[in-house]
């Protein structure tokens, strides 16, 4: 392998691993915040996707970013009322329900934008290439990777610095706590729903160039992201982008090596990092 | 004529309700044509594989969303032997589910180490989707078209015939589970449902319990996956995907399932909705979805409820309604 190919690969491994960094972010966030498992984040990525292929069509591709994600957040916060009644019940109620809602909004993409498989058009500041050191690079995959660092960072400050994510690691630790300080718990979880949802949106976004969807993928790909979730550990925030990165990594040089079974690489790597540390490869032992 | 039927007790509600399934089957299976019969085989397979799941999920209180991995491995397992390594079918159905038992035992084993109910759930769906994903790649097995071969036993090779096969051994397994889910293994079973720290408590290996209730559950789903292939004659993706686990816990919830029967009605509503909607509307999904959302909202309990936990939440809301009771 050339190094300026090694680069390249490496390059887009990134970049697939940031969109699935969005994915699993906002899903952590549900799951070690809310407890609950949210089956229609698929579908909440999708929704984005096709989001952007209407508006970046009539307004442009830099408010589709914003615009879209803030959709997709407004659906969860519908999902997340119909979801409040079920807490604290049997967890599979809410699986389930998120599953049904992800049916549901398949099904209304198919009604909106037809079974086509569409792709759009880059603005034209993104589509080119960039040398860097002599190799060239698409602008609009360090773009992408970009963004994941923005939100990335974002994310870690809002988590950590300010009074809102105080709020919401202490929501993790010890729910009845926080209800009892007098903290609206029921508003926190439908900022956390939206968020969580929003986030997934944005990969869609991010994900609308680059390969084409079709709205019933949007029940499977919650199982190839999942493995990410797994290595990162299921209730560690922040061992989502490591994992992401390592996975996204670990598809772009196995495609490669291995072009016809590179799609299993996640799952296996799952399956393993199951056997030596199945509370995630990036968590930390908690002290007693 | 209601007021009788209250008074029946669990046991013979149920042996009511499986008479009654059994008759209006027979009786359906007579007078159908083979396109006909060629659903209600599917319908029965699926009541197997519904009342299989249920073991694990509405008694033993875990969240299988794996149990379509017995369900496809078995048939690709039994396909694979008979289509390409040309092993006569008498031994390679033992065979096959030897194989899925073992595989059973195996992730068994491997997601119920972390001891968590989450991790126990994703990591089941994790060895689902590998399996998935592996399957639709390997060339061996077919890739994305499957396995193909004429599978059916001699004896039963017409759709008649086969559906009576179906037929015959769902019934044997649904029995068979039923005396399982009477026994006083089944009992501990609940416990660690209802209250696994008390059990733990008392002195009950509650993980070894949890693993036979996995494995047994395995086992059936991986013979349902077997009719099915029969059915079929054929094994593809599509039997091993992350959907079919989905449906089997959806055929609980929409049936009840914390009832015995319950699975059985909610594989006959699920498999109708999934054979006969698509006929008259592109849309079938949404309406499935739609389904699910009233029942998970509305009709936490499923259709039918057992006595035991209808006294159960009877007994809850009386609690309740003298402001005692936890949230």
């Amino acid at each position: 392998m050339t190094v300026p190919f090694f680069f390249q690969t490496l390059v887009t491994g990134l970049s697939s691993g940031m969109i699935s960094y969005m994915m699993v972010a906002g899903m952590s966030l549900i799951i070690s915040g809310m407890n609950m498992v949210n089956f229609g984040q698929g579908a909440f990525f999708v929704l984005g996707t096709y989001l952007t292929y209407t508006i970046a069509a009539s307004i442009g591709f830099i408010p589709a970013l914003i615009i879209a994600p803030l959709i997709v957040g407004g659906l969860g916060w519908f999902v997340e009322r119909a979801v409040r009644p079920l807490f604290g019940k049997n967890m599979l109620y809410i699986m389930l329900l998120t599953f049904g809602v992800a049916y549901i909004v398949c099904d209304m993409m198919v009604l909106i934008w037809g079974y086509a498989i569409r792709l759009m058009k880059l603005p034209k500041f993104l589509n080119k290439s960039v040398a860097i050191f002599g190799i060239y690079f698409p602008t609009y995959y360090l773009f992408m990777i970009a963004v994941g660092i923005v939100i990335a960072v974002s994310f870690w400050f809002m988590m950590n610095k300010t009074k809102l994510g105080m709020m919401m690691r202490a929501i993790i630790k010890d729910r009845e706590m926080v209800a009892c300080l007098g903290i609206n718990v029921t508003k926190l979880f439908s900022i956390m729903f939206m968020l969580g949802t929003g986030i997934a949106g944005l990969g869609g976004v991010l994900n609308a160039p680059i390969t084409g969807m079709s709205p019933k993928e949007g029940l499977s790909i919650f199982a190839n992201v999942m493995p990410i979730l797994m290595i990162g550990g299921m209730r560690n925030m922040n061992g989502c982008l490591p994992a992401a990165l390592l996975v996204g990594l670990v598809n772009a040089f196995g495609a490669i090596y291995f072009p016809q079974y590179y799609n299993v690489i996640p799952a296996a790597l799952m399956v393993i990092c199951m056997f030596i540390r199945p509370q995630g490869i990036f968590t930390k032992k908690e002290a007693a | 004529m209601i007021s009788k039927i209250k008074s029946l007790s669990q046991k013979q509600r149920d042996l009511l309700g499986g008479i009654i399934t059994v008759i209006v089957i027979l009786v359906a299976s007579c007078m159908a044509t083979d396109s006909i019969l060629d659903f209600m085989s599917r319908m029965v397979i699926y009541m197997l594989f519904a009342s299989a799941v249920n073991i694990i999920l509405g008694f033993g209180g875990l969240r299988p969303l794996g149990q379509g991995t017995y369900f496809g491995f078995t048939a690709y397992a039994y396909l694979f032997m008979v289509v390409r390594m040309h092993i006569p079918m008498a031994v390679a159905i033992p065979l096959a589910l030897l194989l899925n038992l073992l595989l059973a035992v195996f992730i068994g084993i491997v997601c119920l180490r972390a001891n968590d109910d989450m991790a126990f759930a994703f990591m089941n769906m994790g060895f689902n989707t590998l399996l998935w994903s592996l399957v639709q790649k390997m060339q061996i097995v077919g890739s994305d078209t499957g396995i193909t071969g004429s599978v059916r036993l001699p004896f039963a090779s017409s759709t008649k015939g086969n559906f009576y096969l179906c037929f015959a051994v769902s019934l044997i397994c649904i029995v068979i589970i039923y005396f399982f889910l009477k026994s006083p293994f089944a009992k501990m079973l609940k416990g660690s449902r209802e209250n696994i720290e008390r059990l733990t408590f008392i002195g009950a290996n509650t993980h070894n319990i949890r693993l036979t209730a996995y494995i047994v559950s395995g086992f059936f789903c991986g013979i349902a996956g077997l009719l099915y292939s029969m059915r079929n004659m054929g094994a593809f993706p599509a039997m091993i995907s992350t959907n079919v686990s989905l449906e089997g816990l959806i055929m609980c919830l929409i049936g009840g399932m914390y009832s015995f029967l319950g699975p059985i009605v909610g594989a006959a509503i699920v498999t109708f909705i999934n054979v006969q909607l698509p006929i008259i509307t592109n849309f079938y999904q949404a309406i499935f979805g739609v389904i699910i959302v009233l029942c998970v909202l509305f009709l936490r309990g499923g259709l039918l409820k057992d006595k035991s936990t209808l006294n159960l939440d009877n007994s809850r809301k009386k609690l309740f309604s003298k402001g005692g009771g936890q949230k």
